[in-house]
């Protein structure tokens, strides 16, 4: 969706004007306003959203990477595109309430996940729960377990719609 | 004796084969409220039959019919019938009211556990270094924000639209408090045998609910397909070798292909009998809860005439 509007603006269509539809222009119109410009004004998509669902995304990021990141590596490893100022003030954030760590990297910094109090209580929860696993129907798993023939359908389906 | 006290004894067993056809006919909210609310209302229905059965009998007993006021005996059925039924109606009656205590305040427990580890943070995210992939959203108490827990594993199974995706299905799940949902057809498959069928397609119309949102927040229906596709399939890989080997129905695809088939619009769609399907539960529920009502009826009426008030007729 944003992606949209992104490549729209990079890439103003000449023949936007000229369309009878007003639907891609309205869009052009939305995104040309947001995206240009060196600081752009928080108002695309994705950082509409909430802070915490901001921290969240920056923060998986940051678990699934194998090394510390700095602001601009983190920024392309977000699946939604993110304003750099924005990454910064998120990694700036998390700093302070101790979710990551930072070291110095050329002029700026690179971060790392820290596993934080919290982090200790959901593992110590996670391991009690999984003592009582069935027994516990509270939680809701992202994915339940596969059967060979459901491993055998996922993959066929997958690759149908890779193709 | 009437017989209107059996239909929703019964009737549980007519709606479950309905049921299981639901889940993936019907919108998954809409199927999300119908099972939720065939559940409960079966299951009360269901008990309330149980406190039918057990008064007759109950009225035997000189300190009960004192208490009720009778000057005559119930004239509902002879005491050789009625007794023996009250006793197994009041054993299964005891049965059930200990099993939903004992689950519901386990439930209980786990929330306050989960509040405690929300307590001490600011954050949604909760991410647990672990190689094994796996992901759950942990519900909380009013008042405290719910977690999402993930652990490194899958994290890196996945690719960066595909963890946002993830991260908005497990938000879903949290704002639409699905845990509520599992644990109100946990309870009444408690009460009833035969709706403890009801809680798998519970279970699978949750997760389409939280899949159909993550599609909308990640704005593509396939990288939510991708992310759950390959969320399973890690999962499956780590497990490995040690497997547990499982009693499986082949018959059916399992729920996680079903999902990835409904977000890529490979789904068999019959709209057909999901609304066959759901006016079969609605009819159910409906004819439940008037035998249940019928019956209480029959009783009142029974237990004033043996009070003397009214004549017999």
């Amino acid at each position: 969706m944003s992606q949209v509007q992104g490549i729209s603006s990079e890439d103003p269509d000449p023949r936007a004007g000229g369309k009878p539809t007003p639907g891609p222009g309205v869009e052009s119109a939305q995104a040309s306003a947001s995206v240009p410009g060196p600081a752009p004004e928080p108002s695309s998509a994705p950082e509409r959203r909430p802070a915490g669902e901001l921290e969240s995304t920056v923060l998986a990021a940051l678990w699934a990477a194998d090394s510390p990141l700095t602001p601009g590596q983190v920024q392309g490893a977000l699946g939604a595109p993110l304003a750099r100022t924005t990454v910064t003030t998120i990694l700036t954030r998390l700093y302070e309430k101790g979710t990551v760590t930072r070291t110095r990297a050329g002029r700026g910094f690179a971060y790392t996940p820290t596993e934080d109090a919290p982090g200790l209580t959901a593992r110590r929860m996670h391991s009690e729960l999984q003592k009582e696993e069935d027994r516990s129907t509270v939680l809701a798993r992202f994915v339940s377990q596969l059967t060979d023939e459901d491993e055998q359908l996922l993959r066929e389906l997958l690759d149908g719609d890779a193709r | 004796m009437i017989y209107a006290v059996w239909v929703p004894l019964l009737m549980p067993f007519v709606a479950v084969p309905a049921a299981r056809r639901l889940a993936d006919a019907l919108a998954p909210l809409r199927a999300v409220r119908l099972l939720a609310s065939t559940a409960v209302g079966l299951a009360l229905c269901s008990t309330l039959a149980l406190v039918l059965l057990v008064v007759p009998g109950a009225t035997q007993l000189s300190a009960v019919a004192a208490v009720g006021e009778l000057v005559k005996p119930l004239a509902a059925a002879p005491a050789a019938v009625t007794v023996p039924l009250a006793l197994a109606a009041l054993a299964l009656l005891s049965g059930c009211t200990a099993a939903v205590v004992r689950t519901a305040r386990r439930h209980w427990v786990e929330l306050q556990r989960a509040r405690q580890s929300a307590e001490c943070s600011g954050g949604e995210l909760a991410v647990l270094r672990d190689s094994r992939p796996d992901a759950y959203a942990l519900p909380a108490l009013p008042g405290s924000p719910g977690r999402i827990v993930v652990t490194t594993g899958m994290l890196r199974a996945l690719d960066p639209a595909e963890r946002d995706a993830l991260l908005a299905h497990e938000r879903a799940h949290l704002a639409g408090r699905h845990h509520l949902f599992l644990a109100a057809a946990e309870l009444a498959a408690l009460c009833h045998p035969a709706l403890r069928s009801l809680r798998a397609p519970m279970g699978y119309a949750l997760e389409r609910c939280a899949d159909e949102a993550a599609a909308v927040a990640v704005g593509d229906r396939r990288v939510a397909a991708r992310a759950i596709g390959r969320a399973a399939l890690a999962a499956r890989a780590a497990e490995g070798v040690r497997a547990r080997p499982r009693v499986a129905l082949a018959a059916a695809a399992g729920p996680v292909p079903r999902r990835v088939a409904a977000l890529l619009g490979r789904a068999t769609h019959r709209p057909g009998v999901g609304r066959a399907a759901a006016a079969a539960l609605l009819a159910c529920l409906i004819l439940s809860g008037a035998a249940a009502l019928e019956a209480t009826n029959d009783l009142h009426s029974s237990i004033e005439v043996a009070q003397g008030e009214v004549p017999q007729r």
